[in-house]
């Protein structure tokens, strides 16, 4: 059954409801190995600690409003003050337009999934990058 | 470990009452089961003791939000409270969907708090292995009250049973819990019941459950309550945490706690004692392969010389334990 | 309807034609429709069951297979609704003139995440979210503002909010048309008021449990219709739009829909009313699909099962109330973010879909839906789509135009079967709410998500540009970007409507709301009070939450 398994926060913050991918993902990633924590909606503190407690290795903001330049920043600027921004991959999921991969990358963002990403290549993108 | 987890240091943090320090010791002990005697060796000293409430019941009875409801409620009054929260391990794939700490979103945040969700991860026991020192780690840490909410599927209500010191099961209307529950032998090991969802309509359970309590007997004089909740509104949360409550006092005033104390103890070490002589024997005296080889040739010749093998086997071994010279 | 001499004639012509070409190659590739009805080579007289005078009939009267009026859109084309808001009321004014200067015929609100979920933009959780992704309607300024200019009056208007916020925002609507001197008795409009839009595909935030959303949808359809207060209005529209952009198949969103308006009909029987009374101004919200024939089928198997259930299971005595009507939306989730301008010829092709199976109302996606709000030239192209139909192709030129072809008529009747066999699943679990409640529709979305997943994983289902001639997403379009100044325009529209009203006075009536949800009563009458005294979305909804409690939604992976 093994050890160390790759612990992942599948979180939304913010209120719109579209879970449609989040959950697709959820699964994919549970049948890969890893174990997925599920957050929900949570706003950017609760984000922050879960994540905290739960020593996650990847965080993955599912977002589908629109706003996800706001609440990833929010969401960056809370663990640098932390002190823990090094700790956590980051992802970010949903209604991106390919036009804001490149800034949500340079925000701390480890890579962005669009509409339609194989949710093989999430996984593969995780277990070649996670730090453990 | 992670390169960058320094033992010393989380500890000198935790002491401090540092949650990230908590969460890092928590991963540690959880990956590197090794490596707690590094841990605990800086907490001998330590010698508070937490209360220790066991939450299990079937899949979908509504064990986070009620674990929530009642985690609120003492968080108001004032308790610091720690959580565990196992979720089974899929045999299949290893991963887990650990799905709990969503029914806790409102608390997340409140200081007096910390959760941690973990998986079973093949433990024969249906607790993860962890479960037992992060119950240390929390009360080294403070805790008033630790809530470990585990799915009753089969074995881990008795793990649960050696571990927590009032064991809640938790019901729901329409599933024909309380027979299966009565097969499974676990109405011997609640100390307080609890049917949630009552909006669905629990008297029928609440009343089937009464019944087979009426058949049992209970050594000790504590008649399990029954209450009747509804997680979601909050409806009968007062008195379930009564009860609870009132059967800590019954177990304090009973000297049953004292037992129970040292219970969690023995069973633990055992356990761990077992586990050494498990990896000694596989070391000294017989490989896994070996055994395989020993299975499949007595079922290739003879089912029925099963026992004998098995003794012929030992029959030819010495096992010689000698301490080390001082 | 061919007689039996002649039908074996052709029987045996056809094993003729089977023999004799019984070794023509086909491609390596399953012939099945989106639903998974295996599909034969060649459809012949042979295939047709249905009786024509009893099952296809004429347009006009039940079972209503080939249309619900007898001109359809030789007497009245379908209404061309695009579904839009973005921003703030103002920008979404703006954009619903533009719209409606170049032909559109209809309007529908697009609200944004908190007008969805009652939260006010002062809670700053939600606050990142003010008109990103439609338009915020907080409070009743705001429907004055949204409505500002455009003839309500004659237009009709649909508000595409659910059962938790229909009564708030219909009735700052329904105040706001009153002030303005219209005579609410004549409004025509829509309110979507769909208590399964909140399921898995979307999971509400905040909402009550499903049994007082199922109440408070059937309170506005009591309040608008069999008690006269807005009679013209259309207060539902049972959505499966919805569970098709998540997986579920065709058979399965009537399934649902049907289920869905049985429950609802049901309680307002309880309440003492005949169907009759009410059933008419019943709509539905459907989706158009990929598989062209099949969604046809699906429209016309939808009329003719809806006109039996009305007849058999409700005994209507007038022929209207078995009318079944419908809005269409093509399907979001079949349009890529790769090579969008692809996204034109797909909505082109689902809204001729639509069109071809009677739809009374349409919605065409623009090609940036899969990146972002539409911009202007997107609405603009997806609204020129539906004119092209209606005034370049001539399709509107005869009713039901596809009636008559073996394959649709056999699909009709195949959908159909399968439709009352999928319902008859459901009816065992119960009403729609216990299906909600206990996690049954949570498992069969859940479900569909997968298998859906899967099937474009192997390519059993193609999307051209994500697992055929594959490439990277579009770049280059421009996204459409919502204007950062909402969230602070609509805090202080709040903020200036919050200092003009008479707090006091709201207050007590807010506590007549409270009462009237504790007593179960129908909600309408107060809230027509509350929303006229200036109550914010967030205020109504928080009475709700603090009498009905939060739901939490059963979590299925």
């Amino acid at each position: 059954m093994g050890n160390n398994q790759i612990r992942v926060l599948m979180t939304k913050p913010g209120i719109d409801g579209h879970w449609r991918g989040g959950i697709v993902v959820s699964r994919a990633l549970r049948d890969a190995g890893m174990e997925l924590i599920f957050g929900g909606f949570q706003n950017v503190e609760q984000i922050v600690e879960s994540a905290i407690q739960e020593d996650v290795d990847v965080i993955g903001l599912s977002i589908h409003s629109g706003a996800h330049f706001a609440y990833t920043q929010q969401v960056i600027d809370l663990l640098k003050e932390k002190n823990v921004l090094d700790k956590f991959m980051i992802l970010v999921g949903g209604v991106i337009p390919a036009k804001d991969f490149n800034p949500l990358r340079e925000m701390g963002v480890a890579n962005v999934y669009g509409p339609g990403a194989m949710v093989g290549d999430i996984v593969d993108f995780i277990e070649k990058n996670v730090k453990k | 470990m992670r390169k960058d987890y320094n033992i010393d240091e989380l500890v000198q943090k935790f002491k401090d009452h540092d949650k990230i320090a908590l969460a890092r010791l928590i991963t540690i002990i959880e990956n590197e089961p090794e490596k707690a005697i590094e841990i605990f060796k800086h907490f001998e000293d330590k010698n508070h003791e937490s209360y220790i409430v066991g939450i299990t019941g079937s899949p979908g009875v509504g064990k986070s939000t009620l674990t929530g409801a009642i985690t609120q409620k003492l968080l108001d009054d004032g308790k610091r409270v720690g959580i565990i929260s196992v979720d089974p391990t899929s045999p299949f794939s290893g991963g887990a969907f650990l799905g709990d700490r969503v029914r806790m979103t409102n608390i997340t945040l409140h200081p007096n708090l910390f959760m941690r969700s973990l998986a079973s991860r093949g433990s024969k026991g249906g607790l993860s292995r962890a479960v037992f020192d992060i119950s240390l780690l929390y009360e080294a840490f403070g805790m008033d009250i630790i809530l470990i909410e585990t799915v009753g599927a089969g074995q881990s209500e008795f793990e649960i049973y050696n571990l927590a010191y009032t064991v809640v099961v938790v019901l729901v209307p329409g599933y024909g819990d309380a027979i299966q529950m009565q097969k499974a032998g676990i109405i011997e090991i609640g100390d307080v019941y609890d049917v949630n969802k009552k909006d669905l309509g629990g008297e029928d359970i609440a009343v089937q459950v009464e019944m087979m309590l009426d058949d049992s007997m209970f050594q000790s004089g504590w008649r399990p309550p029954v209450s009747m909740t509804n997680a979601i509104s909050g409806e009968g949360i007062d008195e379930l945490i009564q009860n609870i409550f009132d059967h800590k006092e019954h177990v304090e005033l009973s000297g049953e706690l004292a037992t129970k104390k040292k219970n969690r103890f023995t069973y633990k070490i055992k356990s761990l004692i077992h586990h050494k002589v498990d990896k000694i024997v596989l070391k000294k005296v017989i490989t896994l392969e070996e055994i395989d080889k020993i299975a499949v040739d007595t079922y290739e010749s003879s089912k029925f010389k099963i026992y004998k093998s098995i003794n012929d086997v030992f029959e030819d071994v010495n096992i010689d334990i000698t301490k080390k010279e001082t | 309807m061919y007689d039996k001499e002649y039908l074996e004639q052709v029987k045996k012509r056809k094993e003729e034609w089977e023999s004799k070409f019984q070794n023509a190659k086909e491609r390596d590739a399953k012939f099945v429709t989106d639903s998974e009805i295996p599909i034969k080579r060649i459809y012949t007289p042979l295939d047709v069951k249905s009786d024509f005078l009893e099952n296809v009939n004429f347009p006009g009267e039940p079972p209503y297979t080939r249309g619900v009026y007898p001109t359809m859109y030789r007497g009245r084309v379908w209404t061309m609704r695009l579904f839009s808001g973005h921003g703030t009321p103002e920008e979404t004014n703006l954009r619903w003139k533009y719209l409606y200067e170049n032909g559109e015929t209809g309007f529908s609100a697009a609200v944004d995440a908190l007008t969805f979920n009652g939260i006010d933009p002062t809670n700053k959780d939600g606050a990142p979210e003010v008109g990103t992704s439609g338009v915020p309607l907080y409070c009743i300024d705001s429907l004055y503002a949204l409505a500002d200019d455009i003839p309500i009056d004659k237009v009709s208007v649909a508000l595409v909010v659910e059962p938790f916020t229909c009564a708030p925002v219909c009735s700052m609507y329904f105040n706001m048309a009153r002030a303005k001197g219209y005579d609410i008795k004549q409004l025509m409009g829509t309110t979507q008021n769909d208590i399964l839009t909140m399921t898995v595909g979307y999971i509400p935030y905040k909402n009550c449990p499903p049994n007082h959303l199922l109440r408070l949808a059937c309170d506005f359809i009591e309040w608008t219709v069999p008690q006269k207060n807005v009679p013209k209005w259309h207060p539902i529209n049972f959505t499966g739009y919805n569970y098709r952009e998540g997986g579920i198949d065709a058979i399965q969103e009537l399934g649902f829909v049907f289920a869905s308006a049985c429950s609802h009909i049901d309680n307002l029987v309880e309440r003492g009313w005949k169907a009759d009374d009410f059933v008419n101004r019943l709509a539905f919200h459907l989706a158009a699909h990929k598989d062209f024939f099949e969604e046809i089928a699906k429209y016309r198997a939808a009329r003719r099962i809806w006109a039996k259930i009305m007849k058999d299971r409700y005994e209507c005595k007038d022929p209207k109330s078995q009318e079944f009507r419908f809005h269409v939306q093509t399907a979001g989730s079949s349009l890529t973010a790769q090579t969008p301008k692809v996204n034109i010829v797909r909505t082109a092709i689902q809204g001729l879909e639509a069109n071809l199976g009677g739809c009374q109302s349409l919605h065409t996606n623009s090609y940036d839906e899969a990146i972002c709000l539409p911009s202007e030239e997107a609405a603009l192209i997806a609204l020129r789509t539906q004119q092209v139909i209606a005034d370049e192709t001539r399709i509107t030129n005869t009713v039901d135009p596809l009636a008559g072809s073996y394959y649709v008529e056999w699909l009709t009747d195949e959908v159909e079967e399968r439709v009352w066999k999928y319902m008859g699943k459901i009816e065992k679990v119960g009403s729609i709410d216990k299906a909600l409640s206990t996690g049954w529709l949570y498992k069969e979305m859940r479900d569909a998500f997968h298998r859906r997943r899967r099937r474009i994983e192997n390519r059993e289902e193609i999307m051209l540009g994500v697992n055929k001639y594959e490439v990277p997403y579009d770049d280059v379009t421009d996204v459409f970007r919502t204007s950062k100044e909402a969230i602070d325009i609509e805090v202080n529209r709040i903020n200036k409507l919050k200092e003009r009203r008479d707090n006091a006075k709201l207050e007590k009536l807010l506590d007549k709301l409270r009462d009237v949800c504790e007593k179960e009563e129908n909600v309408m009458p107060i809230m027509m009070e509350v929303t006229k005294e200036g109550a914010t979305i967030g205020e109504v909804c928080d009475v709700y939450r603090e009498i009905y409690g939060i739901w939490e939604p059963p979590l299925a992976i």
